[in-house]
Order: C-alpha cells, then sequence, then structure tokens
C-alpha cells in the first residue's frame, strides 16, 4: 500500500508512464501483427557470410512506413526469430554495424511477403560481394514425412558434400549454395557435412512433418552445422528456439523482436521499481534498529 | 590499239569493283544514298549517340556497326564498352543493348527483332534512315517478352501498394504513372527507404518515356519536389546523402538538384538504361517451394 502511494509522485509517475508508453508501443506491433486473421507473413533473418562484419538489417514496407523492421548487430552464424510483419514488398537494406552514425543503410534487395508464408533473407557470400538472398521457407510436408534442406555458408571449404543417415543429401555444394527441400523420413540421424579437409558431425532427431535447414558454417578451423526448424507440424510457424549454433543471438521463435525488447523494458521497469523499494526498506530497517 | 583497249577495259573494271567494294550496300547500308539521305542519316546516328551516351549505362556494352560506334565514340561513350558488328558473322549476345541502324538490320534481318533484341527503348529518324536502340534478350525473345511482362505487372502492383505508404505523395499525373505500372523498378524499390529518411517524399513527375520506345518500358527519372514546411537545402541535401550513398543496381546515375521554370528547386533521380527486370518480388511468390 505504502509502495503505491510512494509510486504515485509526480516524478516517478512521470518515468513509469513513461515506461509503459514505450511498453505499450512496443508491445502494438506484435499485437497488430500477430492475428491469423490479419494479413501476414514471417520472416527471419540469418547472417551467413563468415568474413563480413555484423550488420544491421533495414526492411522497408512499401505502404506501411510502421511496418518498418531493424535487428541491430547481425552477426556471423546468427539467425533471427520469426518475425510476423504485414504482407507485401519490402525493400531490404543492411549498414555495418560498426559503421558511422551518419552513414545510410545500402538498399540490397526485395521481397515480396506473401500471406501465410514464411521466408528467410540471408547474407550469403563473400564480404566482397554479400548479397541478401530471399530464400521462401517450406511450411507444409507430406503425412508422417519431414523436409529437409542445406545451405552451405562454408568459406574454409570451397564444396561440400552433406549426407544424413549416410545417404547423400547434396554433393558439389559451392558456398553460397542451397538446396530445395527434400522429403525424407523422419528419423534420428547423423548428418555430415565434408569438404575436402574439414568435416562436421551432428546427431539430429528430425521428427514427422517438421521442416529443417541445415546450414554449414565456418568455426574456426573446422566445420560446424546450424540445426534451423523451420516449421513443426504442417501449416504451423515454428515456435522453439532455433538453433543458432556458433553463438547467436536468437530470440525465442515465434516471438517478434519487438515484443520482446516490450519484456525487458517491462524487467527493467520491475527491477528498477523493486531495487528502489529494497533500498528504502534496508534504510527503513536500519533506522528502527 | 588492242593493248590500249585491254588496258582501259581492265582499269574500268578494277575502278568498279573498288568502288563495289566500299559501297555502303556492301558495307551493309542502303545503296546509293543522296546527300541530303547521308546528312540526315548522319543527323540521325549523332541524335543517337547523344542519347545513348546521357541515357545508357557506361557499364554496359553496346553493339553497333563500326560507323555508329565511332560516333558514339565522338560523344564520349567509352570504346572498352562497345561490341563492334562489322560483319553479319558477329551476333549482338553479349551485349546489353544493340544500336539497329539499317547496316545492323541489313546484317541480321527480321532475326534481329524475332530472336536478339525484341524491344526498343528509344528510336530515332524514319523509314531506311530509322535508328533504334533495342535491349539484348539473353534468353531468347521470348523469354524477354515474358519478363517484361511479369515486370510490368509486379511494378503495377507494388506501385500501388506505396501508393497507400503515407508519407510519398504525388502529382496525378505521377500517380498515375506508378498505378499504371510504368515507373522503373529502381525508383519503386528506393522510394519507401528514402521517404523513411527524410520523413516525406513529394513525386513531382517522371520523365516521359524515351521517344520511340516500346510499351512498358520504364521511366527511369523522376523530380521530387520539397515538402511544403521543410528547409528546401537541409531536405535536398539529405536526400542526396541518402541516393548516393547506394550501390549498383540502387545507385542512381543522376542525382541533381535542378531549378523548374518556376524558379522551384526538385531533385532529379534518373537511372540508366537499360531497366534491370525482375527486381522486385514476384506476385506469385505467395506458392509453396517444393
Amino acid at each position: 500500500m505504502s509502495f503505491i502511494r510512494r509510486a504515485v509522485r509526480p516524478a516517478r509517475l512521470a518515468v513509469v508512464l513513461g515506461l509503459a508508453a514505450s511498453t505499450v508501443a512496443l508491445a502494438v506491433p506484435v499485437a497488430s501483427a500477430a492475428p491469423a486473421k490479419a494479413k501476414v507473413g514471417w520472416i527471419r533473418l540469418a547472417h551467413f557470410s563468415p568474413d563480413t562484419p555484423a550488420v544491421d538489417v533495414y526492411l522497408y514496407s512499401f505502404g506501411n512506413p510502421s511496418a518498418k523492421i531493424v535487428l541491430h548487430h547481425v552477426t556471423y552464424g546468427t539467425v533471427s526469430p520469426y518475425e510476423a510483419v504485414p504482407s507485401g514488398e519490402y525493400t531490404v537494406a543492411m549498414r555495418g554495424a560498426g559503421a558511422k552514425p551518419k552513414s545510410k543503410p545500402v538498399l540490397s534487395t526485395t521481397v515480396h511477403i506473401a500471406t501465410g508464408q514464411t521466408y528467410t533473407v540471408a547474407g550469403m557470400g563473400p564480404f566482397s560481394g554479400i548479397r541478401l538472398q530471399v530464400l521462401h521457407d517450406s511450411l507444409v510436408t507430406p503425412k508422417g514425412k519431414a523436409k529437409i534442406r542445406v545451405i552451405q555458408a562454408s568459406l574454409q571449404e570451397h564444396t561440400v558434400k552433406f549426407t544424413a543417415g549416410g545417404k547423400t543429401v547434396a554433393e558439389h555444394l559451392k558456398f553460397g549454395d542451397y538446396t530445395s527441400y527434400k522429403v525424407v523420413k523422419p528419423g534420428a540421424w547423423q548428418v555430415k557435412a565434408a569438404g575436402s579437409t574439414l568435416t562436421a558431425v551432428d546427431n539430429v532427431d528430425v521428427k514427422a512433418e517438421t521442416i529443417h535447414t541445415f546450414v554449414v558454417l565456418d568455426n574456426p578451423s573446422t566445420l560446424a552445422i546450424d540445426n534451423l526448424v523451420d516449421a513443426a507440424g504442417s501449416h504451423e510457424v515454428p515456435t522453439g528456439n532455433p538453433n543458432t549454433g556458433l553463438g547467436g543471438t536468437a530470440a525465442v521463435a515465434g516471438s517478434s523482436m519487438t515484443g520482446w525488447l516490450a519484456v525487458v523494458a517491462a524487467g527493467l521497469l520491475v527491477t528498477v521499481a523493486g531495487a528502489a523499494r529494497f533500498r528504502r526498506s534496508r534504510r527503513t530497517a536500519l533506522r528502527v534498529r | 590499239m588492242i593493248g590500249l583497249v585491254i588496258v582501259v577495259f581492265a582499269a574500268g573494271a578494277l575502278t568498279m569493283r573498288l568502288i563495289g567494294r566500299n559501297s555502303p550496300a556492301a558495307s551493309g547500308h542502303p545503296a546509293h544514298p543522296t546527300g541530303g539521305a547521308v546528312a540526315g542519316a548522319a543527323e540521325t546516328r549523332s541524335e543517337t549517340a547523344a542519347w545513348v551516351t546521357t541515357e545508357v549505362s557506361h557499364g554496359a556494352i553496346v553493339a553497333c556497326d563500326p560507323v555508329m560506334c565511332n560516333v558514339l565514340k565522338q560523344h564520349g561513350f567509352p570504346a572498352g564498352s562497345m561490341l563492334p558488328i562489322a560483319s553479319p558473322a558477329n551476333d549482338p549476345l553479349g551485349s546489353a543493348v544493340v544500336i539497329a541502324d539499317a547496316a545492323v538490320r541489313n546484317y541480321f534481318g527480321p532475326r534481329l527483332k524475332d530472336e536478339y533484341a525484341p524491344v526498343a527503348i528509344a528510336s530515332f529518324g524514319s523509314g531506311t534512315a530509322q535508328i533504334q536502340v533495342l535491349v539484348i534478350a539473353a534468353d531468347g525473345a521470348l523469354a524477354y517478352g515474358k519478363a517484361l511482362q511479369a515486370d510490368q505487372r509486379a511494378r503495377r502492383l507494388t506501385g500501388q501498394e506505396l501508393l497507400g505508404n503515407p508519407r510519398i505523395t504525388t502529382s496525378p499525373a505521377a500517380r498515375a504513372d506508378i498505378a499504371s505500372g510504368q515507373v522503373d523498378s529502381r525508383l519503386l524499390i528506393s522510394l519507401a527507404p528514402l521517404a523513411a529518411q527524410v520523413h516525406e517524399v513529394r513525386i513531382a513527375s517522371f520523365s516521359p518515356a524515351a521517344p520511340g520506345a516500346a510499351p512498358g518500358v520504364p521511366l527511369r527519372s523522376m523530380d521530387l519536389a520539397v515538402p511544403d514546411g521543410t528547409s528546401a537545402s537541409s531536405y535536398l541535401a539529405a536526400a542526396q546523402s541518402f541516393l548516393r550513398a547506394q550501390r549498383a543496381p540502387y545507385l542512381a546515375s543522376t542525382i541533381d538538384v535542378t531549378r523548374l521554370a518556376d524558379g522551384s528547386r526538385v531533385l532529379r533521380v534518373g537511372f540508366s538504361a537499360p531497366s534491370p527486370l525482375g527486381l522486385l518480388g514476384p506476385p506469385n511468390s505467395g506458392k509453396q517451394p517444393s
């Protein structure tokens, strides 16, 4: 009760309202984007260019300026969660994460987000010729089957052979190449990426009606395989956390980055308020003693 | 006497042969041009060269017959970006555009448009002296026609989306150009990010189509007006700064402040020809991937 009284002091009220307003503002895009009835698609961003420093990625909606999306400091091997965005055309731009504050985003490509569809916009190729490639992700599998696809994002190996359960999925995959989806039987497999000298092996459990993208990445002096779950269950956008392999900073998949920021803001508010209350109660306790 | 007759006859025959070798018909040019026709053809060549030098990317390879190439060079088009066509054995594939004058038309006949280059992006002169600037269809004329149609459809759909952007306002004429899919995709793609950077974009007009351009060939240049209540200098500087930071294919060839007849200043943004196709997302990308 006393806390409530203290909380409504003008200065504190301003802080609380400010943070609450920020939280609501951050949450609005989530609320507007998430309903199934809204015309939305899903997009995630990936950085698969080993020698390219971290980038900020911007998506500008042709028709809706409030639908602009910014992802800061996307580093190699990082895959963002899927984010619901209003369907339509977007211009995608990049900016070096360490670039001068006044430097401008550089337009790279466009992506047409169709309602109910999912896409990965991936930075591919070497730094000198990095391009943003739009991959149309799949959400549907034949009943009782799974789908897999492979992206070759290793610069250390010129070509890579990828096998799953001992069977060849793709051979002679060059840097920046990706396969189409292949329908497979579900099961627990050993997946292997092999170049001329380096290899990576991983054990994966591919369940029925899941869709996976395996990304072959550079890890210092070796290779790594990143297992991204594009969808779990037919017609469902994934709700799991994508394995971002090399220490990616991906948030919980299926949630919006802005929603995540809202939670952080709310958490900060609670923490600050709690700390203030704790200090005051400590002082009161000391005075009583 | 007989010897003299033989010598005179032989000299006459040799002269006729030399004249024949250097005649326009033999070199691919129309036969028997009159003095006026020659002057007219030269004028058309010069007009074409001026347009190509200004409007076509200097990084694009331009196929032309040696005479036309020479005129292009005189106008400042880089010699390294030319592919001279001196006989029917040299096809124009590998270039971005071909300048179809009488010589080039004679070399390839109907194959020129049916196979190599079906679409004119500009045309000058008339009759046999007409010169067309044609886009090369690397995958064949049929495929190019389909790609151009698909591109125009995508330009129309995304243009309509752009017209719903509250940060972008247009004159009625500019609105009609966007809505009908006439505007180059590079301009369309640049507009939403530019509006995000400078808060508002007012499109005063798009440049008219080049003379003789085929239907569906995009408009590649626009004039942006300074929004009301905005400092012209800072607005124009901010817009120029953003546009100049771009890279190919989104780096405009013209980013200049121009003063119009009414005294107002506009930012002229233009991209070079030929317009790339397929930059916009396909309108049918809602299909599930396999």
